[in-house]
């Protein structure tokens, strides 16, 4: 069971930065576009 | 003014804080959480999820712990992503589904080397116990602050356990407290 095992609590700074930045712009994307994507995947799915 | 909560939910919430409070002293002392502040908690809060039906979200852990030792490491993430995508399609609730995707994005890291197998666990603990994967956003930005902290001072590692007492705590705050 590597995955339990593993006791190390160690992140690299650069990859906490830029998992925050993904995060966030992944967030505030969803937050402007979501309610559009749910709008054209509903017009598909009602052509389909 | 005070705000309500239950006795058992302040004594819920008291617990966790204790016990990332002691995962944070490990981690800076060492950089290690011994595998007893990571695992049973994690076992805890599997049980608590199924408890209150998130069984698919259960599964879908236990079949990434399994998929972390398939003897072919180039087909690991391929197969979690699968397993993803069949747990998503199954998954009721948003919440479920932002617990499905916070669970895999926090194991993928794990799984690449960018994050340690202690920070993983606890994370996945977390969103089991909470059932809601938006708790990993104060999480991370708590990280990106931390990290861009540890740029400045020039240090290439930084102890997690910080970023995710303190966005853990934001969250509760914001979702249960207030």
């Amino acid at each position: 069971m590597r995955f339990l095992t593993d006791t190390a609590a160690i992140e690299t700074a650069e990859v906490a930065v830029i998992i925050a930045v993904v995060v966030l712009v992944a967030y505030g994307a969803y937050q402007i576009l979501g309610q559009k994507i749910a709008q054209v995947v509903q017009d598909v799915a009602g052509r389909i | 003014m005070l705000p309500s909560i239950s006795p058992t939910q302040v004594i819920l919430l008291f617990l966790v804080m204790a016990w990332l409070g002691t995962c944070v002293v490990f981690d800076l002392r060492s950089r290690q959480v011994p595998a007893l502040l990571t695992i049973p908690p994690l076992v805890l809060s599997a049980l608590w999820r199924l408890f209150h039906g998130g069984w698919s979200v259960v599964i879908f852990v236990i079949a990434l712990i399994l998929i972390s030792d398939f003897p072919w490491p180039k087909w690991r993430i391929p197969l979690a992503c699968l397993a993803t995508i069949l747990v998503l399609s199954i998954s009721g609730t948003s919440e479920s589904m932002y617990a499905i995707l916070v669970i895999f994005a926090t194991w993928a890291l794990w799984e690449i080397g960018a994050a340690g197998g202690a920070d993983a666990k606890l994370i996945i603990s977390l969103v089991l116990l909470f059932g809601n994967g938006l708790l990993f956003i104060p999480i991370v930005l708590a990280g990106g602050i931390q990290g861009m902290v540890g740029l400045i001072a020039r240090k290439k590692t930084i102890p997690y356990t910080v970023a995710i007492t303190l966005g853990t705590a934001a969250w509760l705050w914001i979702s249960v407290v207030r």
